[in-house]
């Protein structure tokens, strides 16, 4: 990896009420770069990436993301938002909107495209995260699987620099992980740069250029998936990949 | 056996219910110059005297205006309080919120005596637009719980969303929360206007002997004898609470308003 970083966080540190979620944290993520972040429930992998885009204000160290400090109250938030595309675990689709509607509301309102061209670019995503004729339908009328991926194609319509997904199969059922993670692999094939917090062990071993495992608001180890799932580096990773993968 | 009860109690229990609906509806299509039931003769001209009679048409004109005026003024006043409370917590606007809601739990003959002392204490008198200002208050809390339930059926992750493609605090409030909570703000916007239309006391003691309203009106006119005006006028409202009704209901979720859980 000799590209730029997108995300620089420099040992950030963030509390909630007392509660330290993320200690000294240090992770950078260049162009093109596909990360992996996973760890047991509470140990801040969530929270680490919401720092990325903002919807958490780090407390303490530097995060540079775009080459520009992130910060809640940065000036240039909004702009630094737009850069960094996100999916939720819970999709989070605007329920008063069409499939479409979805898509272009953010390129429209934000980015000021007219809506001729934010159809266009909405469609071609569509397209790309396989679902185009469902465009016209509202989120409710969808599955799981198919709302996921509207929420793909939402969050690429803003052109981001970098996509983050934080658990985007958690809340599926079963038979509809496989849809989103065939996007997912897609997406990563086509040179986007990724971080994605998962268990999905399989999606992560086809994809990952690194591995990051994460326990108690720490970064434990970070290694390359192939060392990662054969010889990891401690004890607690090798125990954490026992219990998700030992069954 | 059973179901045979089941089915006398039911109607029974229609009957009850639509009972003084069927009686009014046919008195207002009596021929008659006094209330009569069952009607004799068939006849609109008690519908025409409405719009014909300036009395009868000037109280109504008031009673819409005033209703219109109270529904706007409520709604615009709940509607900051509401998404303060709703979207920030803060404890001054949950505080007001309570205080919004208050008027509308006192007996409005409580509230009727308090407006006329307060209008009369700065010596304002008699203007419609006190009449609009005490029932705007007075119905506040309509608005404010239609309001508040509109937004809460908001997921606050989707203003994250909105957030994570970059939107402002004011596009994420003109795209995603003005129109999920618009239906809301309409369906209190239009309780507030029946129940202004409707409202007796507090439009009779603020304003009773300068602006008559409809209910005021007839009232006013039981004391000079029975006509059927009254039975016309009592349809016509009837009409306006059917439409009103149904309008919310299709434009929005009225069950869930009246409090039923989805």
């Amino acid at each position: 990896m000799t590209q730029q970083p997108v995300i620089e966080a420099r040992r950030i540190n963030k509390h909630f009420d007392g509660f330290q979620a993320l200690s000294e944290v240090s992770l950078t993520v260049h162009q093109g770069e596909r990360v992996v972040v996973c760890g047991p429930s509470g140990s801040g992998k969530s929270t680490l990436i919401r720092c990325f885009n903002g919807l958490e204000a780090h407390d303490g160290g530097n995060l540079i993301v775009d080459g520009r400090e992130m910060a809640a109250d940065s000036p240039h938030i909004r702009q630094l938002r737009q850069d960094v595309g996100m999916v939720f675990q819970q999709f989070n689709l605007f329920p008063h909107l069409t499939v479409l509607e979805n898509l272009t509301i953010g390129p429209r309102k934000v980015r000021g495209l007219p809506r001729a061209k934010a159809e266009a670019l909405a469609r071609k995503y569509l397209e790309r995260v396989r679902i185009p004729e469902q465009a016209d339908k509202r989120p409710d009328q969808l599955s799981g699987g198919q709302q996921q991926r509207v929420a793909i194609a939402r969050a690429l319509c803003m052109e981001p620099r970098v996509m983050l997904f934080d658990e985007p199969t958690s809340a599926l059922d079963p038979e509809m992980i496989g849809e989103v993670l065939d996007v997912m692999v897609d997406l990563a094939t086509s040179g986007m740069t990724m971080v994605v917090v998962t268990h999905e062990m399989g999606f992560a071993r086809k994809v990952a250029d690194r591995m990051v495992f994460m326990e108690a608001g720490r970064i434990v180890e970070i290694s390359p998936p192939e060392k990662f799932f054969s010889t990891p580096e401690t004890g607690r990773a090798k125990l954490f990949l026992n219990q998700i993968l030992g069954h | 056996m059973m179901t045979t009860l089941r089915r006398i109690y039911m109607a029974l229990f229609a009957l009850y219910l639509i009972g003084p609906i069927i009686v009014i509806t046919a008195v207002s299509f009596n021929a008659q110059k006094f209330l009569a039931f069952p009607p004799r003769g068939f006849s609109l001209r008690w519908y025409a005297a409405i719009f014909v009679e300036n009395d009868w048409f000037a109280a109504l004109v008031n009673s819409l205006t005033i209703a219109a005026a109270s529904a706007l003024l409520s709604t615009a006043i709940a509607l900051p309080v509401a998404y303060a409370a709703w979207r920030y917590g803060l404890r001054y606007a949950r505080a007001l919120f309570a205080l919004g809601i208050a008027p509308f739990i006192l007996p409005p003959v409580i509230m009727a005596l308090a407006f006329l002392l307060f209008f009369s204490s700065v010596g304002i008198n008699g203007l419609m637009a006190n009449v609009i200002i005490a029932h705007a208050i007075f119905l506040l809390a309509l608005p404010l719980v239609t309001i508040s339930l509109g937004l809460e059926s908001i997921d606050k992750a989707l203003i994250e969303a909105a957030q994570t493609m970059g939107a402002s605090s004011w596009t994420v409030f003109r795209t995603v929360i003005a129109p999920i909570a618009a239906p809301f703000a309409l369906a209190g916007f239009a309780f507030c206007f029946v129940l202004s239309l409707n409202e007796y006391i507090i439009a009779l003691m603020t304003v009773g002997f300068t602006v008559e309203t409809l209910p005021v009106k007839i009232f006013n006119a039981l004391r000079y004898g029975y006509t059927p005006v009254i039975a016309s006028i009592a349809v016509l409202f009837l009409l306006v609470n059917i439409t009103v009704f149904s309008l919310i209901a299709r434009f929005s979720n009225l069950a869930r308003i009246l409090g039923a859980m989805d």
